[in-house]
């Protein structure tokens, strides 16, 4: 679905990827994790075609980004982190934007609206952020696009709505549709994403799922701080006590993984933690 | 085509608003201005009002900018650039509607609407002083000329509503000033060289060259005149849109998402 081979990318003269390589198969949530400045919403839009690489080549649904093809469109819907939304009506917007996607059902639409419990005859200007964020949500989930990219989709989603995206989003999934959300909220996106996509200081340092995370690593809380060993490959203070990262001992040696951990072991050792768990993949 | 006419429909919903404030406007000045006029003629002013002097005004200033304006929502717009840039659209599209939009339906809406006008203002004016001038002429030679040339003109404007991300109108303005001011100074500086036989030193005042004796003493010449007028003609009614019209394409196909942060 998404072949991006050596992407160089910089904002004038500052490099932001150097040879950047990533892979994304159809029919999975890709969680795509990284620090403040990493990168994520940049990738977003050179995968949209919004920005263009500087080199390397990128290949998303068959169509070369840059040349931000009608068909390869027509095909994402990318709910960005800010957004804007003109002062119509939902009747109005509907008019105007779903004739661009030819597979977009409205009595889908309706039904992600009664989920998100949004008033379709109120003005899309009198929404709150919040109801804005969940309709662009609704309308992008029933365009039918074989790949939506949600940037921060939970920023501004109260607590029942965290909640209900969770359960909408992996019910909209199918084997023809990929979603790629970029978060930096991982509580939020526990038991929706996987694989996990880690970008760090312009590289992918880790792109696999969760079982195959689970099977290299395991991870364990204890109430004191773990004696060193060659073993514990990382360890950090949480409330209540310690969360550790160690090698597993066998593939079928299985742990609860918390994302947070995992995702800052990841960057603190990214040679250590990413390429163990990344080596069959390498 | 079905692509031109969301967009064009997209267009429309965006900017009726301003269609509808600028047809009041408009009706208001011809309203007021022929009432005013009626009661000056009825304290002894000379009478006489023509329809066909005003839409030079509404045409070319209020047209180039709002022509000026027309990616300021858009490509221009650090919230409305998302939307813009990932409408699955070609970008040959995205300025054919443009075209459409701000140098062909707001002329042609612009004339009719005058009209409609007119004939609604000099509807009051028989009933309220029992006296009328002859109504706007949408068809007129001067005007259909004037619509012409500003389908060309807009072509400018359009380029440069794609090039200046803010002040569009003003910067366009600036910007053609200084291009037709450096063609002056090299016009100038050329002519100076080619008939320096005439300048009896560098600063002296006595040479005139008039622009239109030139043109009519080049036109003489055979050659000239057989191909020179025609020439100029394509260039100015055909390859100075098309000229502008292609760079304003490329910029937006080179448009990113970047310009706007």
């Amino acid at each position: 679905m998404i072949t991006i081979d050596n992407l160089t990318f910089r904002y004038g003269k500052k490099p932001l990827f150097d040879n950047l390589n990533l892979s994304l198969k159809e029919g999975n949530i890709y969680g795509l994790l990284g620090m403040n400045g990493a990168g994520k919403t940049t990738l977003l839009k050179v995968l949209s075609g919004q920005l263009f690489r500087k080199e390397g080549d990128a290949d998303v649904l068959g169509f070369d980004p840059g040349i931000r093809h009608p068909e390869m469109l027509r095909e994402i819907f990318y709910l960005p982190e800010e957004f804007f939304l003109p002062r119509t009506s939902v009747e109005v917007y509907l008019k105007l934007y779903s004739p661009f996607y030819e597979r977009f059902n409205k009595e889908e639409f309706e039904g992600y609206c009664e989920i998100f419990q949004l008033d379709l005859t109120q003005k899309l200007s009198d929404y709150s952020f919040g109801q804005k964020k969940k309709f662009l949500l609704a309308f992008g989930l029933a365009s039918g696009t074989k790949l939506l990219i949600l940037d921060e989709p939970t920023n501004g989603l109260d607590i029942p709505s965290k909640s209900q995206f969770r359960k909408t989003v992996a019910s909209a999934i199918t084997p023809e549709r990929s979603f790629l959300i970029s978060t930096h909220q991982v509580r939020d996106m526990e038991n929706l994403i996987d694989p996990i996509v880690i970008l760090h200081q312009g590289k992918v340092i880790l792109n696999n799922t969760l079982e195959e995370v689970s099977s290299r690593i395991r991870m364990e809380k204890t109430l004191g701080e773990p004696a060193p060993s060659e073993s514990i490959l990382y360890s950090e203070k949480v409330p209540g006590g310690y969360y550790s990262i160690r090698k597993a001992a066998s593939p079928s040696e299985e742990s609860a993984l918390d994302l947070e951990v995992l995702f800052n072991g990841v960057v603190t050792d990214p040679m250590g933690i990413g390429a163990l768990i990344g080596e069959e993949r390498a | 085509m079905k692509n031109i006419y969301y967009l064009l429909r997209e267009e429309y919903y965006g900017q009726r608003k301003k269609a509808i404030v600028l047809g009041a406007v408009i009706f208001c000045i011809f309203f007021l201005s022929r009432f005013v006029q009626e009661i000056s003629v009825k304290f002894g002013a000379p009478g006489g009002y023509s329809y066909q002097d005003s839409i030079g005004g509404y045409l070319y200033v209020a047209g180039f900018i709002f022509t000026s304006m027309c990616f300021a929502r858009s490509m221009h717009s650090r919230q409305g650039q998302h939307n813009w840039l990932m409408m699955p659209v070609f970008a040959h599209e995205k300025l054919i509607s443009k075209v459409i939009a701000y140098s062909l339906v707001y002329p042609i809406g612009l004339i009719l609407f005058t009209f409609l006008s007119s004939a609604l203002t000099e509807g009051f004016m028989a009933v309220i002083w029992r006296h009328t001038v002859p109504l706007f002429n949408p068809i007129d030679r001067t005007v259909l000329l004037m619509g012409a040339h500003y389908i060309v003109f807009s072509s400018l404007f359009l380029m440069g509503a794609s090039y200046f991300r803010t002040a569009h109108f003003i910067k366009t303005i600036l910007s053609i000033l200084a291009f037709a001011v450096s063609l002056g100074l090299i016009m100038g500086l050329e002519v100076r060289f080619a008939y320096r036989a005439y300048y009896p030193s560098m600063l002296a005042g006595t040479f005139h060259v008039n622009g239109q004796d030139i043109l009519i003493q080049l036109t003489q010449y055979g050659w000239m005149k057989n191909w020179a007028e025609p020439f100029g003609k394509i260039l100015y009614w055909v390859m100075q849109p098309l000229f502008f019209w292609s760079v304003t394409y490329f910029r937006i196909r080179e448009a990113e998402a970047k310009n706007a942060v």
